[in-house]
């Protein structure tokens, strides 16, 4: 009778650790691969913004230049303003040419500033085999201040995306 | 009874001791950016203009020599408007280009900030201030261009 009484004891204690595990690790792997608490609350108001859902992380664009492959990087911070102008245009645009723009969050990451030789964000970046081909850096023109057109970056896309669009 | 009360003693212990470390685990990733008090902005305390920021360490060449340049021009830097947003932030917002750079400056030092670190209009505002100062163009003049380039709504 003891023994049963035990081993129902140790059957629940399992149940529940197992459990707790399971609710804890719910949390994880946002488009980051990290939980969501990991991250700035900037990143966190974009993790549902639709303008932000082709987010790519440092291992997956190291892994894209090892592979060679030819593709457009976005890179910004959730923190920049200007970004914050410039995104909401460029992503639409970029859907629209069928351009699979990655975007590249370096509040998150900062290390790929240097790493990428980014001195500005936003810096939209071409890679072809895996070599940096071209970049735009800088944002949208916002009102009469200096800045590319819509149209800059429409040249841009449709002057590489016969290079490779992976 | 005493030899069975151990026997539960054990297992609460243990079930206490694992609800514990997996609270902690899913809680503990929360102060990873404990930093980041002031509208995301990392702030570092050094000695003086000529020390640099750790932070800096992430960054390009050309991030890092314009944060070098701060103290040289830090009397025009105070005159000239950011346009990257941040003179409209709701709290603590900027009141020119140098709080890009500078959260604060006192007698224990200067409180460096990563703003411009992360901001692609905060470096080049600096960047064209340096040029235009080499090319011998007055605080006035560069108060100018900065309006003529960098202003949305300038009114030529």
């Amino acid at each position: 009778m003891k023994a049963k009484n035990l081993s129902i004891f140790f059957g629940i204690l399992i149940v529940l650790i197992v459990g707790l595990v399971v609710i804890n690790n719910l949390g994880k792997d946002t488009v980051y691969g990290m939980p969501s608490n990991k991250l700035y609350p900037e990143t966190r108001e974009l993790l549902k913004d639709p303008n932000y859902n082709n987010i790519i992380i440092p291992d997956d664009l190291d892994q894209m230049i090892a592979d060679k492959k030819s593709f457009f990087v976005y890179y910004f911070s959730a923190t920049c303003p200007h970004c914050k102008w410039t995104t909401p245009q460029l992503k639409p645009l970029a859907d629209e040419l069928g351009i699979n723009m990655h975007q590249f969050n370096l509040l998150e990451f900062q290390n790929y500033f240097g790493r990428m030789n980014i001195q500005a964000t936003p810096t939209l970046v071409y890679y072809k085999d895996g070599v940096e081909a071209d970049r735009m850096q800088g944002g949208l023109k916002e009102g009469n201040a200096d800045g590319y057109t819509l149209d800059d970056f429409r040249e841009f896309f449709n002057e590489h995306k016969p290079d490779g669009n992976d | 009874m005493m030899k069975a009360k151990w026997l539960l003693a054990l297992p609460a212990a243990v079930l206490t001791c694992g609800i514990v470390l997996v609270a902690c685990g899913g809680g503990s990733g929360g102060d990873s950016h404990e930093a980041h008090a002031h509208n995301g902005e990392k702030w570092e305390l050094k000695a003086s203009y000529a020390e640099l920021p750790a932070f800096l360490g992430n960054f390009t060449d050309r991030t890092k020599h314009l944060y070098s340049i701060v103290g040289d021009y830090e009397a025009i830097m105070k005159t000239v408007h950011c346009y990257c947003g941040c003179m409209e932030y709701e709290d603590d917002a900027h009141d020119s280009l140098y709080r890009c750079y500078v959260a604060s400056k006192s007698g224990e030092g200067v409180t460096w900030t990563d703003h411009s670190a992360l901001c692609g209009m905060c470096t080049d505002e600096l960047a064209d201030i340096e040029k235009w100062s080499k090319e011998g163009k007055s605080a006035d003049e560069i108060n100018q261009l900065i309006e003529e380039h960098y202003n949305p709504n300038y009114n030529a």
